[in-house]
C-alpha cells in the first residue's frame, strides 16, 4: 500500500462503469501503469481535462496491492499540448507516437529516457510542421531507448563494412545485411539506398535542430518509413 | 437438482456481465435482485429489452433510434429544418432535448473518430450526413461531438467535409460548468472558454 506521487503523460484513456475512466499513462517514475479515475466522467471531476491524451501532468497515485488496478487520487496539467487537439494530422503523428511507446514498454518498468523522448516528441508536433520526419525519428529513438537499436553500421551475417552498394535491411536480424549475404536468406528484406542508411544513423544520435536541417529526399523518407515499419512490426509482434 | 438451479443463476450472472460498467459482483447482486421481483416485475423487463431489439432501429435520416422508419424529429413539420445538430451517440440527443431549447434536426454519428484505436471515418456515419445536406435545406451544422480527443478530431474531420458545400459549420462552445469557482477550472477549459468568449452587450 502507498502513495505516490510522478509526472505522467497520459497514452490512453477509456470509460470505465458509470462515470469513471482507465487511464494509461507514462509514468516518469514507474514507467507505463494504468490506473482507475472515479468520477473523470462527471463534468465536475476534479480531474478536468488532465486525462486526455497527449496531456502531461503530475499525478497522485495509489498502490493498492500487485494485482488491483492503481488508483488515481489526483492529476494536474504541467502541459496540456492543447495546439495538437486542433489539426487531425498532429493528432494522428501523436497517435502514432503514444501507440509506440505504450506498445513497446513493459508495465511497471521505468525508463526515463522514454519518457523525456516522448515529452520532447509531442512539444515538436504542437509546433513543428515535419510531422511524417518527426514520427520517424521518434520511432527510431523509441527503439533505441527500448533496447532494439538498429544495427547499420556493417552486415550482420559476414561482418564486412557497407560499402556503396545497395544494402538490406533484415527486420529478424534488427540490422543490415550486403547485398551477397541477403541472397542467402528467405527472410522479408527491404531494401535501401546507402543515403538512407546514414538518414537512420543520423536520426539516433543527431540533436533535433541538426535532424530539421537535414534535407531528406521524398524517396530517402520513403525508405525510412519501409525500415521502421518492418522493424517496429516486428519488434512489438503486429503493425502498429 | 441444485446443479440445474446453479446453472439457471449462473447464465444469468453471465448475461448481465456483458453489460458495461458490470462486473462479476455487481452482476450476482442484479441477479439476486432480480430473483427478489415479482413474475410481473420480471416479465415486463424483460418484454421491454426484447422490444427495444425488435422494434427500435435507426431513423433513415438521422441515425436516431426510432420505431418507424423516420424519427419523430425528422417527421416533425414544426422542427427547424435549416439547422442539424450533430452528435456522436443517441443519448446525447436526448440530453440536448431536455433542455427544450434546440428545435432543428439532429444527426448521430453511432460513433467518433478515434486515432488511437484505429476507428476512422467509414466507422461513423458522416457520408449520410454530406448526404442530407445535398438535400439543400440545411443552412448550419453545429457540431456537438464530445470535447474529448475523438470527438475533437471527428468535428475537425466533419468540418473539412462540409466547407465545400458552403452550409455554415459551427462548433458548441466550451467553457466551465455553471455554479463553480474558476479557480478549480483546469488550464485547458479556461484556456478554451478564454478563446471562445464573447462581447456583452
Ligand atoms: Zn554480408
Ligand atoms: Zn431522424
Amino acid at each position: 500500500m502507498s502513495l505516490f506521487e510522478t509526472e505522467a503523460i497520459v497514452l490512453k484513456t477509456i470509460r470505465l462503469g458509470e462515470a469513471d475512466k482507465l487511464v494509461t499513462i507514462l509514468t516518469a517514475k514507474k514507467g507505463k501503469v494504468k490506473a482507475v479515475a472515479k468520477g473523470a466522467r462527471r463534468p465536475r471531476s476534479r480531474f478536468g481535462a488532465a486525462l486526455e491524451p497527449f496531456t502531461h501532468c503530475n499525478v497522485i497515485l495509489f498502490d493498492k496491492k500487485p494485482t488491483v488496478l492503481m488508483r488515481m487520487n489526483q492529476a494536474d496539467i504541467l502541459h496540456p499540448f492543447i495546439r495538437i487537439r486542433e489539426d487531425l494530422e498532429r493528432i494522428g503523428a501523436a497517435a502514432r507516437m503514444v501507440q509506440l511507446a505504450s506498445a513497446i514498454l513493459p508495465e511497471g518498468e521505468a525508463n526515463p529516457k522514454i519518457f523525456s523522448l516522448l515529452q520532447a516528441g509531442l512539444g515538436k508536433v504542437e509546433r513543428n510542421d515535419h510531422l511524417e520526419w518527426l514520427v520517424r525519428v521518434f520511432e527510431i529513438r523509441c527503439l533505441k531507448h527500448a533496447g532494439y537499436q538498429a544495427r547499420l553500421d556493417h552486415c550482420l551475417i559476414c561482418h564486412n563494412e557497407l560499402d556503396a552498394k545497395p544494402v538490406y535491411f533484415s527486420p529478424k536480424n534488427g540490422g543490415t545485411l550486403c547485398g551477397s549475404c541477403a541472397r542467402t536468406i528467405s527472410d522479408p528484406l527491404e531494401f535501401v539506398s546507402s543515403g538512407t542508411i546514414s538518414l537512420l544513423r543520423l536520426a539516433a544520435r543527431m540533436n533535433w535542430a541538426g535532424l530539421f536541417r537535414l534535407k531528406a529526399t521524398p524517396k530517402m523518407l520513403q525508405e525510412v518509413k519501409n525500415v521502421m515499419d518492418a522493424h517496429l512490426t516486428y519488434v512489438i509482434g503486429r503493425p502498429l | 437438482m441444485e446443479g440445474v438451479t446453479q446453472d439457471i443463476l449462473d447464465r444469468l450472472i453471465d448475461e448481465l456481465k456483458k453489460l458495461p460498467g458490470i462486473g462479476r459482483k455487481t452482476a450476482q447482486r442484479l441477479a439476486f435482485f432480480l430473483l427478489k421481483m415479482s413474475v410481473e416485475e420480471a416479465r415486463g423487463l424483460a418484454q421491454a429489452i426484447i422490444d427495444v431489439k425488435e422494434r427500435l432501429r435507426f431513423c433513415r435520416w438521422c441515425n436516431n433510434v426510432s420505431e418507424e422508419e423516420v424519427c419523430r424529429f425528422c417527421a416533425d413539420p414544426r422542427r427547424d429544418r435549416t439547422r442539424i445538430l450533430v452528435v456522436e451517440e443517441p443519448i446525447t440527443l436526448f440530453a440536448v432535448e431536455r433542455t427544450g431549447e434546440y428545435k432543428g434536426l439532429y444527426h448521430v454519428l453511432l460513433g467518433a473518430l478515434s486515432p488511437l484505436d484505429g476507428r476512422g471515418p467509414s466507422d461513423i456515419k458522416a457520408q449520410s450526413l454530406l448526404e442530407r445536406l445535398k438535400q439543400g435545406e440545411t443552412k448550419e451544422v453545429i457540431i456537438a461531438t464530445n470535447p474529448t480527443i475523438e470527438g475533437e478530431a471527428t468535428a475537425i474531420y466533419l468540418t473539412r467535409l462540409i466547407k465545400p458545400t458552403g452550409v455554415k459549420v459551427t462548433r458548441i462552445a466550451y467553457g466551465i460548468p455553471v455554479g463553480v469557482d474558476l479557480e478549480y477550472a483546469d488550464e485547458v477549459t479556461l484556456i478554451k472558454s478564454l478563446e471562445g468568449r464573447r462581447e456583452l452587450t
